[in-house]
């Protein structure tokens, strides 16, 4: 049977995982300025796509906590660093154990898994799978919330936007909706900072309006004048107890040396 | 009955020692995990710079000296139900049980700029059932070397190393350098390195040039061999080619591919070389004239989806050497005997023609397990072993294994020779 | 050559003891691929032709939009309904089929299920009896599910419990229900363990079929033997037509076709009067990109193209953007190309109500034919597959296309059951590499001592050298003789191993698991094929001849003196 469409991210491989969500998260949001009046639920969503906008190269630790009922705690950290103009990337894992200094190596339709204890590079020369996992480039693609989604309006035809403190946070709380196919979720509610318009929390929500998971922007770190989230948690509400908890450190935009894409290298890091 | 105790024993306090980080786990995970009042905002790490990232000038490597000591424990358990044989003049005794156990321990050191050393101790016992005394403690320093680099552009590795020189996974006709050689039931087993410097310069991505200087064995300058790789990655093929030199031996040459095509990872290498190709007659070995030699390695692989992605992995490798041997008496002791003094015995490695089949089920019958059989074959002779077992790992780091062991054939073939019928095998792992 | 095989026939039967031992092992090793091969391919036939008429019916018809072969649509059921009623009197009743896979979520446990519809025939009830709750529980609440005794147990839930689902609908996005448990019943067969019944209108709510939508038809017959036959004949009326969408343009008429696959810059000059340039076309199938086409004589400034949608009878937009406009007379002056893609985008989510027969629109109106070669028709029809592994094969072409255009595919049960497919392969699969792996390892012993007993008779080829029998010749006493010893030893393995068929089927089985699955009528289900059997006996007879081929030469090439002295 086909599970691909239905299973959730959590099941992944470790380096789908790792690829994907590097995929989702390494973002940049615009400069922040203050914001004074209340805007509109456009400019929202709008500062919430350009935050998601893939940088060119990106270098960072990603550390991954997965909390699942049946498969327990899986902790995972990684090396990364990706070129996306040129379409490579290297990984290489920092932990479990089990995983230490394991690697891989993506230049255009060649992959390379190097084991470390093995001390091998296996060769695979298939563009549809990395690493033998579910995703593949168009999971890449961001979602674009100002296209997909629009929010609630009032009898006036104004957005309905409430003013809400979450924790001691000022905040703003809006309730979109999506009506095109392939939108996973239909129905989202979002929480921004008032200042900046930073999200800070984001149900996702069926067709039917139930709650299927809340993502939870833990922790934002300022580069170049944009804010990274760099702490990020998604529950599952729909099967309570999965979280996954992920954390980006050491991250960078700056461009990546070629000398960095190598076979050598790989094997110097690994070990 | 001693050693059973002692196994048990051992088991359960590394078990006791290996479980507690769970509790810890949980701790971290149920710790309030959304706390607003704490400051949302890291003090921004502002990197104004635009540096390119440069190898030796990345953020992410620890840039401070570091020691890192890790290793792994293996505890045996094998019980051996066999038949008679008389190879090597004695005869196996009947069903007996051994355990015992051994351990790899690595040091590695980390320095500035990629400089690197690295060491592998390996502690084992002796185990001879025949000699009850014989139970002495090896020690062995696998591996150990310094890896240095020149600005990232081409890199060296000084010292015993063990060197994956190809990608076949059980054979590997174009390994020019070492001499350790895989164990079919133990095939993730740290293996013995050899003496020699390794020199690799990458070409960006997708080329790869390497040098060993082989000083294995060495007392004179002469005896040093020269093995080089030339590696490249194009369309949707890599290959390489690769030459071993040694002054006044025959050099060899080979070839290696990989390619995925019609839903199949295809592998092969091919060494080439002069050589001499022998055979037994009337007991002793008799070689025919000069000529030339292949051996060749061809893999076919397939992963399959079953609910999960690439949960079925099935592996089929062929081998094939003009220079083996075509008929064998293995049970001639006499012979056996010089055959190994002729530096000719490599084990799985002997005849002309094996073959070997790998299936494996990960996460079957539940998440921690996986589920195995592994085929090996000597098609000359007809004899082989198949191993199935299952793997189950307890935590990350503490893994057992258990399989079953039938060695099948005529009475003096390859696998059936040594008197051995049905093994019963399980290992314990733990790694830290 | 006749004396050849006169000497390799006489050797053949003087060599009692050894042939018996040699050839009783080629027989076994055939009849267990035969066997195996039978038992395998029984399974199938079992799978394919007896479990899979409850999950696709005898024939099933599907659309397939956008590469999502899991979840087939059609957007105007009605019509295609009757379309498939007229075409063959062999069609007794025609079925909705709602499925999805899901994550069902019980009592702090989660597992994944197939979720499909039932239609409450007796024939169902009676195989799946209730062995707790009752039907009457099923038919008298809103939101109700069957599922196996295993299930439950796996979900820990019991009669009146409620699961949570989730699923992915129709359009892509996730969904979730609730639904209350209201039949338990035994584990029929291996696909009960993984399906889940519940009501074809509260799953059509689930999966977001509106309510002139549906999934898959299935069809079941008549005669089911002509299974094949009707589906052809479907087939053929299924063939698809151009047509257009009545629409408003600002306030004039106009007809919005899809315009398909660009093929020549000369072409588009000349039915259209459109320079390539003007237009992007996508390198890798020719195909327009979102621009639309219409004659410059099309006075209006409105952007907004409006028509009537079938579901609720209210307007829709379709807004056109950077229209390029044609010069051209010829053009027909009311007709808008609209790149297929986002032609099929726009209608297909809001089925339009009005349509028009282009072929006849054409006619009627003296129109250059020429040009409506260039418009693509309301959907591609799949070619009819022969098998399952080219029924597979076609779908999964279709996931990769992803196209926007409906596509629409029959089949019968003689090639469905994409579900099961892949479990039936994967047993294949194994059922293969045991077999082949025990094969290889009976084949190499026999072969080996094949080669000894060559070895063991040079005496006597160096008697038949000196007696001046050229190599060649001696070559082929040898060859010759071992085939006729494999030629002979796998017929009887044949035979011997449709006697073990014909006895194990012999044997009854009363048992109510999962091994259920490989009985028929109670019994052990084997169904040997003729290319089986000639598969197995080229297999050994080549394997014979490769192994053989290289000792009988060498043994040949020996001078009788050589020979005689060995």
């Amino acid at each position: 049977m086909n599970y691909k469409t239905t299973r959730s991210i959590q099941n992944n491989r470790t380096t789908a995982l790792t690829i994907f969500l590097m995929g989702l998260l390494i973002t940049s949001s615009l400069s922040a300025s203050s914001i004074k009046q209340k805007p509109s639920i456009t400019e929202i969503l709008k500062q919430i796509d350009t935050q998601q906008t893939i940088e060119k190269d990106v270098t960072a630790k990603v550390a991954i906590l997965q909390q699942d009922i049946e498969q327990g705690i899986k902790q995972m950290e990684s090396i990364y660093f990706a070129k996306n103009s040129t379409d490579k990337f290297l990984i290489v894992m920092t932990a479990p154990e089990s995983e230490k200094g394991n690697g891989y190596l993506k230049s255009d339709e060649h992959f390379w898994m190097y084991r470390r204890n093995t001390r091998t590079f296996q060769h695979i020369s298939r563009d549809e799978s990395i690493a033998g996992s579910d995703a593949n480039t168009s999971d890449f693609e961001t979602p674009k919330y100002e296209l997909q989604y629009k929010g609630k309006k009032d009898a006036n035809d104004n957005d309905i936007i409430q003013i809400i403190n979450l924790g001691n946070i000022p905040a703003y709380k809006i309730d979109v909706v999506s009506d095109l196919p392939n939108v996973a979720y239909p129905n989202l509610t979002i929480w921004v900072r008032q200042d900046n318009l930073l999200p800070l929390k984001i149900q996702n929500k069926s067709y039917s309006n139930s709650l299927i998971s809340t993502q939870y922007f833990l922790k934002y770190s300022k580069i170049n004048d944009k804010f990274i989230a760099i702490k990020q948690m998604v529950m599952d509400n729909f099967e309570k107890g999965n979280k996954t908890v992920w954390e980006i450190t050491d991250i960078t935009f700056r461009p990546i040396d070629d000398h960095i894409f190598t076979k050598a290298y790989l094997e110097n890091l690994s070990n | 009955m001693k050693s059973l105790k002692k196994f048990f024993t051992l088991s359960l306090l590394v078990a006791t020692l290996t479980l507690s980080p769970i509790f810890s786990y949980e701790n971290i995970v149920n710790e309030p995990f959304f706390d607003f009042k704490g400051s949302l905002f890291e003090n921004d790490s502002i990197d104004t710079t635009i540096d390119v990232i440069k190898p030796s000038k990345t953020s992410l490597i620890d840039k401070t000296n570091t020691v890192n000591f890790t290793g792994i424990i293996n505890m045996y358990g094998l019980y051996e139900i066999n038949k008679n044989s008389n190879l090597y003049e004695r005869t196996v005794s009947n069903n007996q049980l051994q355990l015992y156990s051994d351990a790899d321990f690595f040091l590695d050191l980390r320095f500035q700029k990629g400089i690197k050393g690295y060491i592998d101790i390996y502690l084992g016992q002796i185990n001879d059932p025949d000699i009850p005394t014989a139970q002495s403690l090896i020690v062995n320093i696998k591996e150990y070397f310094i890896d240095f680099n020149l600005d990232y552009t081409s890199y060296f590795r000084v010292g015993k190393q063990y060197l994956k020189w190809g990608q076949g996974y059980f054979w590997n006709p174009i390994d020019f350098v070492n001499v350790d050689k895989k164990d079919f039931l133990n095939l993730n087993q740290a293996l013995e390195g050899v003496y020699g410097l390794k020199v690799h310069i990458p070409n960006g991505t997708k080329r790869n040039l390497y040098f060993f200087l082989n000083s294995q064995e060495s007392d004179d300058i002469n005896d040093i061999s020269l093995v080089s790789k030339y590696e490249v990655a194009l369309k949707n093929i890599e290959v390489g080619v690769s030459s071993l030199l040694k002054y006044n031996q025959p050099s060899r040459f080979g070839l290696e591919a990989s390619t995925y095509i019609f839903g199949f990872d295809l592998l092969t290498e091919l060494s080439i070389f002069n050589g001499k190709e022998p055979y037994i007659s009337e007991s002793t070995i008799q070689y025919k004239p000069e000529s030339r030699q292949y051996q060749w390695m061809g893999q076919l692989s397939k992963t399959i989806n079953w609910e999960r992605a690439n949960r079925v992995r099935l592996t089929y490798e062929h081998y094939y050497q003009t220079n083996g041997f075509e008929t064998l008496n293995w049970t001639d002791a006499s012979l056996m005997d010089t055959i190994i003094k002729a530096n000719l015995y490599v084990p799985n490695q002997l005849a002309k023609h094996y073959h070997s089949a790998f299936i494996t089920l990960s996460e079957f019958p539940n998440h921690s397990s996986t589920t195995f059989t592994n085929v090996l074959q000597n098609i000359t002779d007809g004899s082989g072993l198949i191993n199935i077992g299952w793997s189950y790992t307890l935590i990350n780091e503490l893994v057992f294994n258990t399989s079953l062991i039938h060695y099948f054939g005529d009475s003096n073939s390859e696998y059936k020779g040594t008197g051995k019928s049905l093994d019963i095998r399980s290992q314990m792992s733990l790694k830290f | 050559m006749f004396t050849i095989l006169k000497i390799s026939f006489r050797n053949f039967l003087r060599q009692k003891r050894r042939n018996l031992m040699i050839g009783g092992s080629i027989s076994f090793g055939i009849a267990i691929m035969m066997l195996a091969n039978a038992f395998s391919n029984g399974i199938s036939d079992n799978i394919l032709n007896k479990m899979v008429i409850y999950m696709t019916g005898h024939v099933k018809v599907q659309g397939i939009e956008n590469g999502r072969i899991i979840s087939p649509i059609f957007r105007d059921k009605d019509r295609i309904k009757s379309i498939i009623l007229e075409s063959d009197p062999n069609i007794q009743s025609i079925l909705e089929d709602i499925g999805s896979l899901v994550r069902v979520v019980g009592n702090g446990k989660g597992d994944y299920a197939w979720i499909t519809n039932t239609n409450l025939h007796p024939d169902f009830k009676q195989l799946y009896k209730p062995l707790k709750g009752s039907y009457d529980l099923f038919e008298s609440i809103k939101n109700p599910i069957m599922l196996s005794e295993k299930k439950a147990e796996t979900l820990n839930i019991s009669i009146g419990d409620s699961v949570n689902i989730r699923t992915t609908n129709v359009n892509g996005q996730t969904n979730t229900g609730t639904f209350i448990l209201s039949i338990i019943t035994k584990n029929k067969n291996m696909f009960m363990d993984y399906a889940i019944f519940s009501k074809t209108s509260t799953l059509k709510t689930l999966l977001g079929y509106k309510n002139q939508e549906s999934g898959a038809f299935k069809l079941l017959l008549k005669n089911p033997k002509k299974a094949k036959e009707t589906a052809d004949n479907i087939h053929k009326q299924l063939s698809p037509g151009k047509f257009g969408v009545q629409a408003k343009l600002g306030n004039k008429n106009v007809i919005v076709v899809p315009i398909g696959i660009i093929p020549t810059q000369n072409k588009l000059q000349e039915f259209l009067g459109i320079n390539r340039k003007d237009v992007t076309i996508t390198q890798k199938h020719n195909q327009l990109l979102n621009v639309p086409i219409m004659s410059n004589s099309l006075q209006t400034t409105s952007s907004h193209i409006t028509f009537k949608k079938i579901e609720s009878k209210t307007n829709t937009d379709l807004i056109l953007k950077n229209a390029v406009k044609s010069a051209y007379s010829n053009i027909p002056k009311n007709l808008i190309f609209v790149p297929s893609r986002l032609f099929f985008k726009t209608f297909q989510t809001n089925y339009p109500e009005n349509r028009i027969n282009l072929t006849k629109y054409f006619t009627a109106n003296n129109l250059n034919t020429n040009i409506l070669k260039l418009i693509d028709t309301e959907w591609t029809l799949t070619n009819r597959t022969e098998n399952t592994i080219s029924f597979n094969k076609k779908l999964k072409s279709l996931m990769k296309n992803k196209r926007a255009q409906p596509t629409l595919d029959v089949s019968s049960m003689y090639e469905t059951a994409k579900d099961v497919i892949q479990f039936e392969q994967m047993f294949n699969l194994v059922v293969l590499s045991v077999s082949i792996i025990l094969f290889f390892i009976i084949m190499i012993g026999v072969l080996n001592s094949l080669r000894m007993t060559i070895q063991e008779r040079y005496r006597e080829i160096g008697t038949l050298r000196a007696i001046g029998l050229k190599k060649i010749h001696l070559q082929w006493i040898f060859l010759l003789e071992m085939l006729i010893l494999a030629t002979v030893s796998s017929l009887i393995g044949i035979v011997i191993s449709f006697g073990v068929m014909k006895g194990l089927s012999l044997l009854k089985f009363t048992t109510d698991n999962a091994l259920n699955m490989i009985l028929v009528d109670n019994s052990i289900y084997f169904l040997p094929t003729l290319s089986h059997i000639i598969k197995n006996l080229l297999l050994v007879l080549g394997f014979t001849l490769i192994t053989v081929y290289f000792p009988c030469r060498n043994a040949a090439k020996l001078s009788p003196s050589e020979a005689l002295r060995r």
